[in-house]
């Protein structure tokens, strides 16, 4: 059906003339289709009834907070209307005694963080694209940093959350309270669901304090084996650092480049970062830093202060500082069991020689979770044969007990490769889920797992 | 189908001597830790993943309710067969089928009893952490149904957090895999959804948990108030201060003076309120952070502040927290356990709020909770020969309910709402946000066979509270 533009006046009306936009609308093409319409819808009644509309008419609608992971899954089925939420930004509720926030799904998470920084607390989410992130965007896309080793994940912070589904129906889940099980856990459903379900408008997240002292611990070692191995040896310990981050030499020169750490040469490097009281992160260093010795460690260093976050803003924003000016840019998201990140690594490296390509990979090594780059500067890569290879990444993943993600690739590939992994048996249930919450397909088709 | 033809259809999947049809037999089955009750017509002891599979296939073939059951432990009525029809009971399903220290993940059977895991673990330093207060008893399964907490989930999470892979068998018979030993799996985080979906949705059949190196040091400390008001404000502050206790359980008098008769832990009687508090972590600064909080306590005018100096003095002082519950069950013979949360914020409130309403009912209630996380557990004595009693009991329990909401809260933190709360839901949920909820239920039990009654309330039912479907034992 091709929407006539009797509909997209209507879609005007809705949302008001000024805030309705089309033309000039290429930045907000998702795999180089350019949406028709692209709307800042500024209450969730107005979200409603778009979505009212969209779902009588066929529109499909693609949500979108600060845009930073549009790049995220596969080719979309189209793009009628991209619907952004940069104008429901506000924080509607704080409360410090509670260690609780509610806030729309457009608030920048780094606005959140500001607000709660005056009161020593802060939601200890550490994902990438840290500056411009809207928190809608990050639960939409499950989108976490090395701090998940110890503060967990997005599943684990949110503990309310209101959505409009298609059709209009503006629907509630959780609550304001840290404890709940009134009801089905709508929260993990559609944590992570990238925008196929319904849109995510308001967000309820418990909170931490803020440690009292924040160090980071780097050291150094001749190959990922020993790096690897003391992330095994610590995260089986009583130690309780809040992240482990092994990245290769190459990623970690281009990430720490321009930052005033001495370049430890060919080595890998293990990132280890402290909070806490201060007697526990002294402890924890020394303690680390003889254990790694042990492991043989060449080198150490002990980070503070404004060079301590420096240096986590580049880890945690790795698709930004990582590729710099790469013509092409392909990352994947291996989420492996923890024992198998040092094999991954090390089947990685070797097909990398085998295929003349240099993968950069960096690791949130405690929790599983290694980052593989390509960069590419031919102008016209060989993708059929890329998607080979990436499928041979994917065996591997499977065989390290996990699965790997393409996060970041060029049109061109995905027109050759599933981004996602298999879901295995449980695809039959997601199908007839979305099928249930959007019956029309007017959500993101296409875009995510199993051609959901 | 005929009920013989069944039996030995079913004696077929799980053996003779694990298929119950004797009058005797199913009333054991026929309840749990809630007040109602409803025959089944069947109890199945299925020993494999393939066997809950094949029992289901003939109960959906035939159409037939059933309902999975571990230790029978829930107070929601969870595992109450309402329609009667089959109970899947899973206690024989009871092995811990993996342990990997490594990777910090063990694989069980839903039968195993939650402490038993722990236990299995100990001698390595590692601990399952969620600790329900029936931890004893209660299987790893129904933990994973009702999403259970305990008091150490004020700083590590419920079970939900803890739980990231399941093995379940779809009300169709499907088996069906969500998640596992790695973090992030693609598609729908059916893991999640399933916790807490109170075994309405299918029965789990494996569980893939985290598992944590026990802490290194561990500090007790137990402060006694002349007002509630006084222990609220210690909660307040202690969470206000930027510490976050392993545990933060409060008792009111009633609860104290009934534990102090039956377990003599210590406690002081002449308090109106105690607080146990427990810090965990590196022994390095837990000595400061210790007097920070003794400091803390005395600033809101503890009347004592007990540390305990050695775990012997630490397990005496959670003695009277543990048994709080079976105490106030020797002074009563029936009590009706609440199980509300609300804002950490709004507690001194909402407590004000409980004391008037037992007041205005003319009935006691004792109020032992997880403060830390805003979890209370007001309980309310029944006397079973007192119709009259049990009656304003139950309306003075839905007040309370209703308290909780109005101060922003909900009806259950970590028992669930079974076919004890169903007809409350709409207290917090709109049609539209149930609605959601039913399209998750039709997807994975179109029919209602699997644990049908739960949940959701009853289709046209007026929401008026006193029409309680209770049923009392």
């Amino acid at each position: 059906m091709i929407p006539d533009e009797t509909v997209f006046k209507q879609v005007a009306e809705l949302v008001g003339e000024s805030n309705c936009f089309s033309e000039g609308l290429r930045p907000y093409a998702v795999d180089g289709i350019i949406p028709k319409r692209v709307v800042f819808p500024e209450s969730v009644e107005q979200v409603s009834a778009l979505m009212k509309l969209a779902d009588r008419e066929g529109l499909v609608v693609i949500p979108r907070g600060s845009g930073t992971k549009m790049g995220l899954g596969n080719i979309p089925k189209g793009v009628d209307i991209v619907l952004v939420l940069r104008k429901l930004n506000k924080i509607l509720e704080y409360e410090p005694d509670d260690l609780t926030a509610r806030v729309e799904a457009g608030a920048p998470l780094m606005a959140l963080q500001k607000r709660l920084g005056e009161k020593n607390q802060f939601l200890p989410l550490d994902p990438p694209f840290y500056s411009e992130a809207t928190l809608g965007g990050i639960v939409a896309t499950n989108s976490n940093g090395p701090s998940r080793f110890f503060h967990g994940s997005v599943r684990d912070l949110v503990i309310g959350i209101q959505v409009v589904h298609p059709g209009g129906a503006i629907t509630r889940a959780g609550g304001k309270v840290v404890k709940n099980v009134s009801g089905y856990d709508m929260n993990k459903l559609y944590t992570g669901s990238l925008g196929t379900l319904g849109i995510i408008t308001e967000l309820n997240f418990k909170l931490r304090p803020l440690p009292e002292v924040s160090k980071t611990l780097l050291l150094w070692f001749p190959s990922v084996s020993e790096a690897a191995q003391l992330v095994l040896q610590v995260s089986t310990s009583e130690l309780l650092p809040t992240a482990l981050e092994i990245l290769d030499p190459k990623a970690w020169k281009r990430l720490t480049g321009d930052l005033p750490i001495e370049n430890p040469g060919a080595s890998f490097s293990l990132a280890v970062k402290l909070e806490g009281l201060s007697e526990n992160v002294e402890r924890q260093i020394l303690q680390m830093s003889k254990w790694g010795q042990q492991q043989g460690s060449t080198k150490g260093e002990v980070l503070s202060g404004d060079l301590h976050h420096k240096f986590w803003d580049k880890i945690q924003n790795h698709p930004q500082t990582l590729p710099g000016e790469a013509l092409h840019v392909i990352q994947g998201k291996a989420s492996l069991w923890p024992s198998k990140v040092k094999d991954f690594f090390q089947a990685m490296a070797g097909l990398g020689d085998r295929y003349h390509l240099d993968p950069l990979m960096l690791s949130h090594a405690g929790s599983g979770i290694v980052y593989i780059y390509f960069l590419l500067e031919t102008a016209a890569p060989d993708f059929p044969t890329l998607s080979a290879i990436l499928s041979e990444m994917r065996s591997l993943a499977a065989r390290s007990g996990g699965s790997l993600v393409l996060e970041t690739a060029p049109t061109e590939l995905k027109k050759h490769i599933d981004v996602w992994d298999s879901a295995g048996d449980s695809l039959k249930v997601m199908k007839l889920l979305k099928e249930q919450f959007d019956p029309h397909e007017i959500l993101n088709p296409g875009r995510f797992v199993g051609g959901i | 189908m005929d009920k013989k033809k069944l039996v030995v259809e079913l004696a077929e999947v799980v053996g003779v001597g694990s298929v119950f049809q004797d009058p005797e037999d199913l009333a054991a089955y026929q309840y749990d830790a809630y007040l109602s009750k409803a025959l089944p017509d069947l109890v199945v002891f299925p020993t494999t993943t393939e066997q809950v599979s094949e029992v289901i296939k003939i109960a959906h073939r035939e159409k037939i309710p059933f309902v999975a059951r571990g230790a029978g432990t829930g107070i929601s009525g969870g595992a109450i067969p309402v329609r009667g029809g089959l109970v899947i009971a899973l206690a024989r399903m009871n092995k811990i089928l993996e342990v990997d220290f490594e990777n910090r993940k063990a694989r069980v059977q839903p039968g195993v009893i939650n402490l038993d895991l722990s236990n299995f673990m100990k001698d390595k330093g590692f601990h399952y952490v969620p600790d329900p207060a029936s931890q004893q008893a209660c299987t790893i399964g129904g933990n994973v149904a009702e999403n259970a907490g305990g008091p150490h989930c004020l700083a590590y999470g419920v079970t939900t957090n803890h739980v990231l892979g399941l093995t379940v068998v779809l009300p169709n018979g499907e088996i069906l895999h969500t998640g596992g030993k790695a973090l992030d799996y693609p598609g729908y985080d059916l893991t999640g959804l399933l916790v807490g979906s109170e075994g309405t949705l299918g029965v789990v059949t494996e569980i893939v948990v985290r598992i944590e190196r026990r802490p290194e040091a561990v500090k007790t400390l137990l402060a006694s108030f002349s007002s509630m008001l006084d222990a609220a404000a210690a909660v307040s502050a202690i969470i206000a201060s930027g510490t976050i206790p392993a545990a933060l359980e409060m008792m009111d008098k009633p609860t104290v003076e009934a534990v102090e008769a039956y377990a003599h832990a210590g406690y002081p009687v002449e308090a109106a309120a105690v607080l146990l508090i427990e810090l965990e972590g590196l022994k390095d600064g837990m000595d400061r952070l210790t007097k920070k909080i003794v400091e803390i306590c005395q600033g809101c005018k503890a009347l004592e502040v007990k540390v305990a100096q050695n775990e012997q003095e630490r397990l005496q002082l959670w003695k009277g927290r543990k048994c709080a519950a079976g105490a106030i069950g020797r002074i009563c013979n029936k009590y009706y356990l609440h199980d509300c949360v609300v804002p950490r914020n709004k507690l001194v409130a909402v407590l004000s709020g409980i004391y008037q309403i037992a007041e205005k009912y003319g009935v006691q209630v004792a109020n032992v909770f997880h403060a830390g996380d805003g979890n209370l557990h007001p309980l309310v004595p029944l006397d079973m020969a007192d119709p009259n009693q049990v009656e304003r009991a139950l309306q003075a329990g839905d007040e309370i309910l209703k308290c909780c909401v109005e101060a922003g809260g909900t009806l259950s933190g970590e028992h669930g709402i079974g076919l004890e709360k169903n007809e409350l839901m709409p207290l917090i949920f709109r049609e539209e946000d149930l609605n959601a909820m039913r399209k998750v239920k039709t997807v994975f039990n179109p029919e209602d066979l699997c644990n049908p009654g739960k949940i959701f309330p009853t289709p046209g039912r007026c929401v008026e509270v006193t029409q309680r479907p209770a049923k009392l034992a």
